[in-house]
């Protein structure tokens, strides 16, 4: 145990920050503003994942995202499965980076662009339906900072989103990523 | 604008259907030329407040799917009311319901400190119709196309019959529902007015409510068919309701109703015995209504035998004579005097009246009417007369040569 327990130390103390950095963010918290199902607007919860690889000061990125919700009753119901995917193009606009150091800090300022889409499926006393919409384009801005310690990372991101497939047609997310990252 | 809803496609089944909605003008709130909503609404004395409720749609080429339970049941009632104006212009009832149909969704509405639920009605005094919080696993009162034409009717009745009666002060009821329970009241109006009526009139007060009220829900129940084709429409939505009004008439049945000794009869047993006897008629009324909706559509059938035509453009015949009818009955609600009271045979009445110089009446069919005439003196004043098989002979004023 107390040998794990040195290899995380000497590890954590290291300081090889390179230029390029790959984060993996697998674990992400995503509630975005938006229209509920219950006539009122909310903060809906998304399931989402990603990827991002920061190339000196441009970052460029990859997310998923999908939500389910489900209306009705047993005779007539609908599920709406909505799924963006969106690339992320990010400037490292400022940096806290001290020498030797095992952490450092990046904010940046992003862009999004990347399509959103529904399968509706209706169904009707037993019978079911399902219909796959058409793609919408998103169109989105950003802010976020990301923290790095050693080989974790999480990020905070705060976006605005516009697509034909939202809810209203512009709307507000808010993300917490959390992750691994690594130098390449 | 293209949408996929439930549409009622037989008397045994409900399939989802792209229909074309028409002159939308806000598709997030789908109002337009033929319904306005309101979510949760209050009201004042003319009408529904509140907000719109927010309709989603998602799009695959030019159809539009609904991508929650509300927005399927507005782009649903959007189309059913679209569809009975467009009835109504074939109906001679055009110019009834002018502009889009004010109607209130999850409305919450309280009778005796009780939230309703699973139920709809039509507001006369809002002009709306209003459907409750529905809350059991059948089909949506909200989707159900023969509740909705149901309760559409109501605003033509109201319209044509109750809405002069109130200010004559002639009646003493307003609202209608699909069910007698939950049924609203507008208590103060009532109150008003019962303290206005003499004692003594009250009876024929209460007897004419209770027919006007029977005549309204059996119509109703025959517009619903009218639309759906359905006998029993109300099954996809309250089963528990069924029994009684599926509007299949048996042999047996021909010729039976609550006369008007029977009605009067019942409102004495609701005075003897009901603490309220205003909620006892509500209930009754059904009893009165149902028989006239079988009535109703067994002429359907006949007529179209009679006069070899589809079963739909009998029922738009019928339908027309129905519209005509609610002309004939609200100026002899107006004309009643303090104490009179209806016949309770009017219907009958009127459509023996209405076939008296059809030549192309069946046998069958004048049987059929003269015997919802033998239950009261109404035999005695009917121009309709059967003679022997497939002949029909009219006691009509004579004419001239005959005299």
């Amino acid at each position: 145990m107390k040998k794990y327990a040195g290899l995380v130390l000497l590890l954590l103390s290291q300081n090889i920050w390179a230029e390029n950095i790959l984060d993996l963010t697998p674990l992400q918290l995503q509630y975005r503003y938006e229209d509920s199902t219950n006539q009122n607007k909310d903060y809906i919860r998304y399931e989402s994942y990603g990827v991002a690889l920061q190339i000196e000061s441009l970052r460029l990125g990859f997310d998923f995202s999908k939500q389910r919700d489900q209306t009705g009753n047993e005779s007539f119901n609908v599920e709406n499965e909505k799924k963006d995917y969106l690339f992320i193009a990010g400037y490292d606009f400022y940096t806290i980076q001290e020498k030797k150091s095992i952490y450092r800090f990046d904010f940046f300022a992003n862009g999004i662009i990347g399509s959103s889409q529904s399968k509706v499926t209706t169904n009707l006393l037993n019978a079911s339906s399902s219909t796959t919409t058409d793609q919408y384009p998103v169109f989105g801005l950003g802010l976020s900072a990301v923290a790095r310690i050693r080989y974790f990372m999480s990020e905070v991101e705060v976006r605005a989103l516009n697509s034909k497939n939202f809810n209203p047609s512009t709307v507000f997310t808010t993300q917490l990523k959390l992750g691994l990252t690594f130098s390449i | 604008m293209i949408v996929q809803i439930p549409m009622q496609t037989s008397s045994s089944s409900y399939e989802l259907k792209t229909v074309t909605l028409q002159q939308i003008q806000d598709l997030r709130h789908v109002s337009g030329g033929f319904a306005q909503f309101f979510y949760s609404p209050g009201a004042t004395d003319s009408t529904l407040t509140g907000s719109a409720p927010v309709a989603h749609f998602a799009q695959k080429g030019a159809t539009f799917y609904p991508l929650d339970y509300i927005s399927a049941q507005m782009a649903a009632i959007y189309y059913h009311m679209q569809s009975l104006t467009s009835f109504n212009q074939k109906v001679n009832a055009a110019d009834v319901n002018v502009g889009p149909r004010v109607v209130g969704l999850e409305a919450r509405v309280f009778d005796n400190n009780r939230e309703g639920t699973n139920n709809a009605f039509y507001d006369g005094s809002t002009d709306a119709m209003v459907f409750e919080p529905f809350t059991n696993t059948d089909l949506a009162i909200s989707l159900n196309a023969g509740i909705i034409a149901h309760e559409y009717f109501h605003s033509l009745f109201f319209k044509l019959v109750l809405k002069q009666a109130y200010k004559n002060k002639k009646i003493i009821t307003s609202s209608a529902s699909i069910h007698g329970q939950g049924a609203i009241e507008f208590a103060q109006a009532v109150t008003k007015l019962r303290t206005q009526t003499e004692e003594s009139d009250q009876d024929a007060a209460l007897l004419n409510e209770a027919y006007l009220r029977g005549i309204n829900e059996g119509l109703a129940d025959f517009w619903g068919w009218v639309y759906t084709e359905d006998v029993n429409f109300m099954k996809w939505s309250l089963p528990s309701f069924v029994g009684p009004r599926v509007l299949t008439l048996s042999e047996s049945d021909i010729g039976r109703y609550e006369t008007k000794a029977k009605i009067r009869a019942k409102i004495e047993e609701f005075k003897a015995f009901s603490s309220e006897v205003h909620n006892s008629i509500i209930g009754y009324s059904y009893q009165i209504g149902t028989p006239h909706a079988r009535f109703l559509k067994q002429l359907v059938t006949f007529e179209a035998g009679d006069l070899k035509i589809p079963v739909s453009e009998a029922k738009v015949k019928v339908a027309s004579e129905v519209i005509e009818f609610l002309h004939s009955i609200q100026r002899k609600v107006t004309a009643l005097k303090d104490g009179e009271s209806m016949e309770g045979d009017e219907v009958f009445q009127f459509f023996a009246d209405k076939n008296a110089d059809n030549k192309a009446l069946g046998d069958k069919t004048c049987q059929f009417l003269t015997s919802y005439l033998g239950a009261s003196t109404s035999a005695q004043k009917s121009k309709l007369t059967c003679a022997k098989k497939d002949e029909v002979v009219k006691t009509t004023t004579p004419s001239a040569d005959q005299k």
